[in-house]
């Protein structure tokens, strides 16, 4: 199509194609203008953090300070804590947390009961909709020494209750399988929609050709799925230091600091309800930085390793 | 299914739309007291006579507190200008943004002759000259004003020996008293505890003695709250608050987290951690576990807001019926080896008055607030006029006061009032005897122990240096045992080196040259 424009229109060949399809590119633009006012134009904001912010005086006319939110947030003396703790976490979901929708949509679809299949995808991601403080509730009820349920089964057992949610050394696993359990169900949705678009036909002339389940399995639909696994892999490299506010923000205490305390939580604590608005807004910027870096390492190696990126 | 789902949604945003109007009709409304004919009489009739006799008209600007105003004809408003020789022009502004919208009026060069806020006036006011210092208008013309309202207060709004506001005295000066279940004490014989070592005793019988009788040991002796909260009468026992509280201390002003005292609490919270004496989920209550742990019947000791009370007995009551519960308010026990003041801090003032140099007749305002802190200006405040809101009984004289009409003049409460705690108006307003003794009882006590608190006063701490973190830490560490005392010691020290020091340095050149 491209081509023959091309042919036809030596002079302007870009033009010619958006009037062509001018109803599609009208289309477009609710899009465009989305993006440009709610994701460009607050990108603006991002200079306060190189500035004294004052919310009386505004944006523009609070003094210049440089980087000195910086150097205060990198002087923190628990600040090589609070990277590693965000690094940590964001690896235990990486390693255990991505797989388990992955997982989870291989095995639905094996399964041959549509209504069963249904079901239980259904009671799967119905946590999704509940909100953090709810689970964080639900996690107390469990994990309580006065009234939480495994304790009663442990002092059943005979054996001294356990402080889960002041102990650093559980908060990690806490704050993973709860993720886990949370949103492996909803986060499957996109992967079972990426193997109901693998062609049947492959499944067929696999079986023709003596394909057993497994083998169909490692050789249709582990590729089919694989662009949309890697796809969503690199994103979540690129949001390593984004590890969702609230589910830490509810299990932490100061005991759990040790091991829980991200940067989110104590850009929380210390910035937004002192009112530091330059000192989170540094963070933030921080943040992204760092994220934007790690998308693009992830995206080279992932070309060279597998032929697939996001660009 | 799917006309439900739209009735649903329909409603939804109906009562958003409702929400929405409140709100800004709520905004809108800051006009409509001035009573635009009735001033421009009187006026008239000010100028005409001149005389001594003549309303004075006094521009005040307010915030609502977020309680219907009253409407530009409100028959209070007449007896309170009657009663002062006044013609009031308030401007009641939103809640929410009042600040904001006062700092806008400024900002245009627009000064009322009196406006209210929280505090003292701010930095920029004062050296922009624009403010009327007290002292001697106060020395003159407020009698009442100087006979109720305590030093504390005063303190609280005087900066370099000028008084920059009326300050409303806080009903109660300390936010936190000390409350025990007087039932488990009468239960298993015990006195009030006056020491810590006897609230020691108190507690491990609370543990042994199952004061609830249901034959299990799940009494909870003491319980606080998350982030170290609601425990400040055990720091109190040493005279130490962990939040926000300023001491000026060997010639330095400091945070009570960096007190000395605070170790003695820190090691006595770990030695009930260690006798199972405090609540195992101290760190991680929220207010409703906690709460329901309290009303359930489990916990002996706790601190809270003084007026509060009155709310704990009568939940206990419907919740445990069978325990015949009784909560009472205690004060807090003196601490082994300290002899200084105890409690919790002080916060003194409830709302101030700030008189501006705009306006033309301040004797005037002083005399309205003078006469506010009369015994007659606080019966209005607080019940309004008799035969309209109150009535007095002709045969034995005894007050009753209307409660379905209390809403209709909750803003002179919030708004006008400038008295502080009221015994004999709380009484009456409260309506139930027995619970007034109980209410008296706690706000007594909240007003006679506690201790300054140099924040109260001071500007605001832009940059605590990672305080709050790393005190949480630090203490949650030593109160359930995870590292020795000395750790705690470490924290005072390293907090000091990374920035801390540089804190006190400007709180204290502040504290030098406005207090000293």
């Amino acid at each position: 199509m491209e081509q023959i424009d091309k042919k036809h229109s030596p002079g302007f060949p870009l033009l010619k194609s958006v009037l062509k399809h001018r109803i599609l590119y009208a289309m477009l633009i609710p899009g465009i203008v989305y993006l440009f006012i709610f994701k460009y134009i607050p990108l603006f904001g991002s200079v306060i953090a190189f500035k004294d912010y004052n919310i009386y005086k505004g944006i523009w006319a609070s003094d210049w300070v440089g980087f000195k939110y910086f150097y205060q947030f990198f002087n923190y003396p628990q600040f090589t804590r609070l990277l590693w703790n965000t690094l940590a976490i964001s690896f235990y979901q990486t390693i255990f947390a991505f797989p388990a929708p992955i997982i989870l949509a291989l095995l639905l679809n094996e399964l041959r009961n549509a209504a069963f299949k249904r079901s239980v995808q259904t009671i799967l991601y119905l946590p999704h909709f509940l909100s953090w403080v709810i689970i964080g509730g639900l996690g107390y009820m469990l994990m309580s020494p006065q009234v939480g349920l495994i304790n009663q089964w442990i002092a059943a057992f005979g054996f001294e209750k356990i402080h889960f949610l002041q102990e650093p050394g559980y908060f990690r696993s806490i704050i993973i399988t709860s993720g886990i359990w949370k949103e492996m169900g909803w986060n499957a949705i996109i992967f079972l929609a990426a193997l109901a678009g693998i062609s049947p036909s492959l499944y067929e002339a696999a079986k023709i050709d003596g394909a057993g389940r497994w083998k169909q399995f490692l050789h249709i639909t582990m590729p089919g799925i694989l662009p949309a696994v890697m796809l969503l892999l690199l994103l979540k490299i690129g949001h390593t230091l984004d590890l969702g506010f609230e589910q830490i923000y509810i299990f932490l205490n100061p005991i759990t600091y040790a091991t829980g305390d991200v940067l989110d939580t104590y850009s929380y604590r210390e910035g937004i309800i002192q009112g530091k608005y330059s000192m989170t807004t540094a963070i933030g910027l921080f943040k992204a930085v760092v994220g934007f870096l790690l998308l693009l390492m992830a995206n080279r190696a992932s070309k060279s390793l597998t032929g697939q990126g996001i660009f | 299914m799917r006309q439900t789902k739209l009735i649903a949604i329909v409603c939804a945003i109906l009562v958003f739309a409702l929400v929405a109007s409140a709100c800004s009709s709520n905004g809108s409304n800051t006009q409509t007291p001035t009573n635009a004919p009735e001033q421009t009489k009187d006026n008239v009739s000010g100028q005409a006579t001149d005389a001594p006799a003549a309303p004075v008209k006094i521009k005040m600007v307010v915030s609502d507190h977020s309680v219907q105003a009253p409407g530009a004809d409100d028959p209070r408003i007449k007896y309170l200008e009657e009663k002062t020789n006044t013609d009031l022009d308030i401007e009641f502004l939103a809640h929410g943004t009042y600040l904001d919208q006062l700092k806008l009026q400024f900002a245009s060069g627009e000064f009322p002759d009196v406006y209210q806020s929280w505090s003292g006036p701010e930095l920029d006011l004062i050296e922009g000259g624009k403010i009327l210092a007290l002292n001697d208008l106060i020395d003159q013309y407020g009698p009442n004003l100087k006979a109720n309202i305590p030093q504390a207060a005063w303190d609280a709004v005087t900066v370099k020996g000028e008084i920059l506001a009326i300050p409303q005295p806080a009903l109660t000066q300390s936010g936190q008293v000390m409350f025990i279940r007087k039932d488990w004490l009468n239960k298993l014989n015990l006195q009030v505890p006056t020491t810590s070592d006897e609230l020691l005793e108190v507690l491990r019988a609370f543990r042994d003695g199952d004061p609830n009788g249901n034959g299990e040991p799940d009494e909870i002796p003491f319980s606080m709250r998350e982030n170290i909260s609601w425990g400040d009468n055990i720091f109190g026992m040493w005279g130490v608050g962990t939040a926000w509280t300023e001491y000026y201390h060997n010639d330095e002003v400091i945070l009570g987290n960096i007190h000395p005292n605070i170790l003695k609490p820190l090691e006595y919270i770990n030695a009930l951690w260690n006798e199972k004496l405090i609540d195992s989920e101290f760190l991680t209550n929220d207010r409703v576990r906690w709460e329901s742990k309290i009303r359930a019947g489990f916990v002996g000791v706790w601190g809270h807001a003084p007026a509060l009370v009155t709310q704990w007995n009568t939940d206990l009551r419907a919740s445990i019926a069978d325990q015949n519960p009784e909560v009472i308010v205690i004060p807090t026990p003196r601490g082994t080896g300290y002899d200084g003041p105890l409690g919790t801090r002080w916060s003194p003032i409830n709302k101030t008055f700030i008189v501006t140099k705009d306006a033309e007749n301040p004797e005037a305002i002083i005399r309205y607030f003078d006469w506010l802190m009369s015994e007659e200006g606080q019966i209005f405040a607080e019940l309004g006029i008799e035969g309209d809101t109150f009535f007095t009984a002709t045969s034995d004289g005894r007050i009753t006061f209307d409660a379905k009409k209390a809403e209709g003049i909750r803003w002179l409460d919030t708004v006008v009032r400038v008295h502080g705690y009221n015994p004999e108006m709380t009484r009456i307003k409260l309506g139930d005897d027995e619970m007034f003794a109980y209410l008296d009882e706690a706000y007594t006590i909240a007003n006679t122990e506690g201790f300054v608190n140099e924040a109260v006063g001071m500007p605001p701490i832009a940059d605590e240096r990672n305080m709050t973190t790393m005190f949480r830490e630090a203490a949650a560490k030593v109160l359930i045992g995870h590292a020795p005392l000395s750790d705690y010691e470490k924290f005072m020290a390293d907090w000091r080196a990374q920035g801390g020091d540089d804190l006190i340095k400007e709180r204290t050149a502040w504290y030098n040259e406005n207090r000293k």
